[in-house]
Parts: structure tokens; sequence; C-alpha cells
């Protein structure tokens, strides 16, 4: 009975504390503006006002499972703004990744101190904040997949098969985290059969909900915009024509694993690297199945996801850092871990605060806007006179046709429309705004604009000169 | 017994990570992905338009040509419903080396396909489907025209779209959120969505 009190009373201290961090991490979002920053989630937020996938409110495959959370949130906080509703949910998921988090690890390690030391990881890193404002379905479903995997670890399959469903249904994206789940079936106390019958009533029960969902706003067209959809994913990257073959899926790997060295850092991502390959010859079954789930997902996403996302990165990185604490646990007294992990913490800021300290003459202040954001915002003021306004951008083209109506802004996935740049410089104001530095020299670089976390990119807006066409 | 029902049970768990990972690499390390709503699937008309700009602009006369073929057909069936021979004009321009005329001449040939497909949609509003896909296409017609628009002209014609795609309505499934469409405003906001256009007419 002692003990039980001593127990729940260090329970019940952790809890807060974890809770405390949360509110910190809280206060740190409030210091940034909340917009919706991508074309996805300008979709999303679309999605919101009025649903139908055909007119890409929000895009294929429909997202019906996030559409449904953010309803539903909008309905409690009584808020009628999309943007806000969209944004608000992210932003809740974010908040409860690192509790999840923490209850896993304590499943694993038996030792609170070390889930709020992972709870602390989780919230400081800039990957969490990055996802949080982003407004995207990232956060959301790794709150149901990490929830997937403490019912589980407790043998609750049924439990665990809904939050699968639920998932799959706000992120299909994350397919791969669920087959990976298979394994569980296995270890299960259930003979096969209804270890199946378990999993596959709430994938069925949610499916077919969706299903019926999209179906009554889209009909079967539906499928007919999944084709394209699906066509265009597969055979366009980014914006260019050129189909992917063999040597350049294995520059998609070398880009992310450039991505990933810059971003995260090289000894963060090996650390997490190599405590997921420790995890997957582990002697506990359930280790050894959540470092599967991760590293099945992160060799996928290696040859499948585009490397300018760094947010597809988050399910290996959240599973990775738990399983970095676990075998440090494993190894190391409590008195050595916490150093040591507050090193490892540092290491993955130091190449993004050297990102930010590299975009002069922006990094004095605090900025507080996504890159779109401070371009939309510095190009505003613009008045057409004689002569006209025109943009071109492949980034979030949608976002910013939307709020800069008196510019003329072309899409340049298509490879005559920076012809039409060229041309129009010579009687017109001509920017272009671009996700990379370009190497001609014709172009004036006006502005960058920073990205605040390693999930965003800096922008790089450049005006054309008149003279030179 | 106990050990050795754990032994089996490891290393069968083992087999399988094996052999999921392996059906996993073979279906997902396949293919690609990428982000494009851009990417209007087959669509010979905006294939054929970007081929011509581009040889437009290197001044190249075969390539031209060679563009009007992609899209020949199409020209054909927009002239059997509108005015004159699109492809005499198409090959005039050409021959002349005309080239403002050859891009009004783009221009005019996708504000005809918006509004053959909007035509279309209004004779098949009776059928979701068919209607739908035909106005969300003739949707991304107009987003290539758009920026070529003043700021009114954009807001007309957004807000003519958006009200078009509302006449649709909604198929529901067993009857629910079933929403019949609306004949009326459908052809109410195409003609405001067509005068918004006007400028891309010759």
């Amino acid at each position: 009975m002692y003990l039980t009190q001593v127990n729940s009373k260090k329970i019940g201290l952790a809890i807060s504390s974890i809770l405390l961090i949360g509110c910190a991490f809280l206060y740190y979002l409030s210091s940034f503006n909340w917009q919706i920053s991508s074309d996805d989630a300008f979709n999303l937020s679309r999605g919101f006002e009025r649903f139908s996938v055909l007119e890409f409110r929000p895009h294929f495959p429909g997202y019906p499972g996030l559409i449904a959370g953010i309803h539903l949130l909008a309905l409690l906080f009584n808020s009628t703004s999309s943007e806000y509703a969209v944004i608000n949910f992210s932003i809740l998921s974010a908040l409860l990744i690192p509790i999840v988090l923490a209850w896993l690890c304590y499943h694993f390690t038996n030792s609170l101190f070390t889930a709020i030391t992972l709870a602390l990881l989780a919230y400081s890193s800039p990957l969490l904040a990055g996802l949080a404002l982003s407004g995207l379905s990232d956060t959301p479903a790794l709150v149901f997949l990490l929830l997937a995997l403490a019912c589980a670890l407790r043998q609750q399959l049924l439990l665990a098969a809904l939050a699968i469903a639920i998932m799959l249904s706000i992120r299909p994206a994350y397919l791969i985290l669920a087959l990976a789940f298979i394994p569980f079936i296995f270890t299960q106390t259930y003979s096969l059969r209804i270890a199946c019958l378990k999993t596959l009533l709430p994938i069925i029960f949610v499916g077919a909900a969706c299903l019926i969902f999209i179906l009554s706003k889209d009909g079967f067209a539906y499928f007919s915009e999944g084709l394209r959809f699906t066509q265009g994913h597969l055979d366009i990257w980014g914006n260019t024509y050129t189909k992917l073959d063999r040597g350049a899926q294995l520059d998609i790997v070398y880009q992310w694993l450039e991505q990933l060295a810059d971003k995260i850092g090289l000894f963060t991502l090996t650390s997490l690297l190599a405590a997921m390959a420790l995890s997957l010859i582990d002697k506990k079954v359930p280790i050894k199945i959540a470092s599967f789930i991760a590293s099945s997902y992160f060799i996928v996403m290696l040859f499948t996801q585009n490397p300018d996302n760094l947010r597809h990165f988050a399910p290996v990185f959240f599973l990775g850092i738990m399983l970095l604490i676990v075998q440090l646990n494993k190894v190391l007294s409590l008195h050595f871990l916490l150093p040591l992990i507050v090193l490892v913490f540092y290491m993955s800021y130091l190449p993004y605060w050297h990102n930010i300290m590299k975009m002069a003459p922006t990094s004095s202040a605090l900025v507080k806007q996504a890159p779109v954001n401070q371009a939309i915002e510095y190009l505003e003021p613009e008045q057409i006179t004689s002569k006209k306004l025109i943009l071109g951008t492949n980034y979030s083209m949608n976002l910013i046709s939307a709020q800069l109506m008196h510019f003329s802004v072309y899409d340049l996935y298509y490879p005559s429309n920076l012809r039409t740049l060229d041309q129009a410089a010579k009687d017109h104001h001509v920017w272009r705004l671009s996700g990379s530095r370009l190497l001609e020299n014709e172009h004036q670089l006006e502005r960058i604009f920073s990205a605040r976390f390693p999930t965003e990119q800096d922008l790089y807006l450049y005006k054309f000169s008149n003279h030179s066409y | 017994m106990n050990e050795v029902h754990r032994v089996i049970k490891h290393t069968l768990l083992n087999a399988r990570f094996v052999f999921l990972t392996g059906i996993i690499f073979l279906v997902f390390s396949l293919h690609a992905s990428a982000y494009s709503y851009s990417a209007m699937g087959d669509e010979p008309v905006i294939d054929g338009r970007e081929a011509m700009l581009l040889a437009i602009e290197n001044k190249d006369v075969s390539t031209m040509l060679a563009a009007l073929e992609v899209f020949h057909e199409e020209l054909d069936f927009l002239q059997s419903k509108t005015m004159g021979n699109l492809t005499v004009q198409f090959k005039s321009a050409i021959k002349q080396k005309d080239f403002v005329k050859l891009k009004s001449l783009l221009d005019l040939t996708i504000y005809l396909m918006i509004e053959n497909r909007l035509n279309k949609a209004y004779k098949d509003l009776d059928n979701y489907q068919v209607a739908k896909v035909l106005v969300m296409k003739s949707k991304l017609y107009l987003d290539i025209l758009f920026p070529a628009l003043d700021r009114s002209k954009k807001v007309d014609a957004l807000n003519a779209m958006s009200a078009i795609l509302k006449a649709v309505g909604n198929p529901g499934v067993f009857g629910v959120g079933q929403k019949a469409a609306n004949p009326e405003v459908f052809k109410q906001q195409q003609d405001v969505l067509f005068s918004a256009l006007q400028q891309f007419r010759l």
C-alpha cells in the first residue's frame, strides 16, 4: 500500500513535469505566427470549409480522419476560421506526441526519470515545433501511431488496430507503418484467427466509414481523380517532366542522407540509426518490433518520399529517440544519462542554428512567419502602375496565388512559364521565388526568407532585370 | 517446453521480419513519388501548348508543326463546335511566323476547352460523375489562363467557378448527403465566367 502511494506520487509528479514542459513548448510556439504556409495545408483548410477531393478540398486521398478531427476540435473551441482550425489541430497533436512517447518509454524502461527526459527531448526538438505549425497530417497521425504501439504492447489488439485505422484515415501515406505492425499479431496470446479478426474489424469499419463519407461527397469520380493524382505522383518529380529511373532513385537516397546530415546532424542521425539497429537485435520482442516499424519506414522513406520535406522523417525521429533512450538506459546509470542526452539534444540543434545564422540579414530578430508567408508579406505592398506585377514560383503556388491577387502568379511547373517571365521582364516588374539558390547571374537576389524550423526551407526571391532579354 | 516454444516463436518472428521486409521493398521500391497538383494527366492540348510555347521561344517552325500534331484532334473537335478552322489558323500563323497571333490562338484554344467542357457538363448535369469531372477539368484549364487576368476578373472567375462546382450538387450514398444539381445557377455562373474570360476570345 505504502509503495503504491509512493509510486502514484512519483507518477503524478512525472505527469505534472511533462505537462509543464508541454506548457513551455506551447509558450514557445506562441511566439510565432500561426498561419497556413503550404499548398497542402491550404487545401486542408479549404477541405474544412467544404469537402471535395475532386476540387482539391483537400487533395487526394482526402484525409477524411484529419478533416473529421479538425471539425471536432473546431466544435469544441467554437472556431470558425479554417486557418486556425487546421493549425490548432496540428498543434494539439504535437503537444500529445511527447506525452505518449513518455508513456511508451516508461513501459519499456520502468523509469519515470527516463520518460521525463524523453519528453523533454521530444518537446525541445525543432522538428516537433515545425510539424506543429505546419498544419498538416503528420502530428495527429504520429499520435495515433504511438497510441497503437502503446496498445499493442499492452496486448490490446482491438484498440491498437483502431488506432492504426484512425492513423490511416488521417495520413494514408503511413501505410508502411501500419504494415510493419503485422508482426505484433503473432506476439498476441490469442489464437491467430481471433488476432486477425480483431485487427481487421476496426480497419474495415473505419475504412468503410471514410469511403462512404468520400463517396457521398464525390461519388465514384473520386477514383478517377485518384488515378490522375497517383499518376502525377509517380511520374513527376517536383517540377520537372523527367521520369525517374534507378539512378535517379539512388540520387534521392543520397539527397535524403545529405538533408538529414544537414538538418538533423550527422551525430544525431548516427545515434538514432545505431539505436534502431541495436533494438532490432534486442531480446525484448516489443522493442524489436518498435525498431522494425521505424527501420522499415526509414528504408521505404529513403526511396519513395520527397527529400525536400523533412517532415517525412518524423516517425523515424520520434521512435528513434525513444529507442535511443531505452538503449542508453540499459548501459548507463541515470547519473550519466542526462548529460549525454543533453549533449545529443544540442548536437541535433547545432546544424539548425548554424543554418539560421547564415541567413543574414533576417537572423538578428526572431523570424515569426514561415518563409512563404514572409514572401507574401514582402510582396503584398507592391502596387500596379503602368507595369504589371508578375511572380513565378514552384513553391506553394496556390497559396501565393490566392493571397497575392494583384500579381500574375505563374506556375513554374510548366517550363514555358519561365520563358514568359523572361519576356515580361522587358516591360513589367518580374520576380521569381525559388526554393533553391539559382545559378543564373542575370537575376538579382532581392531577398532571402529564412526557414524557422528544419521542416521548412529557405526561399530566395529574385528580381528579373529589364535589360538583358 | 516453454523455452522451446519461445525459441520457435522468436525464430518464426525473425523469419517473418525478413519476409515482410522483402515484400515491403518489392512493393514500394518500384517507384518514387512526387507532388504536383498541376499534373494534368493525359491532356494533349496542355502538352501540345507547352511544346508549342517552347518551340516559339526557339523560333523552331518544324517543332511548332510537330506540337500542332499533338492536339490536332482536339482542334478539329473544337472547330466543329465553334468558328472557323483552327488548325488552318495555327498553320498560317506558324507559316507567317506571327508568334503573337500563335500565342493568342493557344489562349483561345484553352478558352474553348473550358467553354466546351462546361457546356457538356451542363448537358450532363443529371450524371454527377461526368459533370463534376468535366467541371474540374475545365477548372484546371482555367488555372492556365488565370495569371493573365486582372484582379477583378480573377475574383469574378473564381467565384463563378466555385458557384458552378456547388451547382453540380452531391451524389450522396443511399440518399444521405445527396444534393440535386442546380441548372439555373450553373448556367448563370457559366455566363459570368465566360464574360470574365472574354479577353481570350479572338
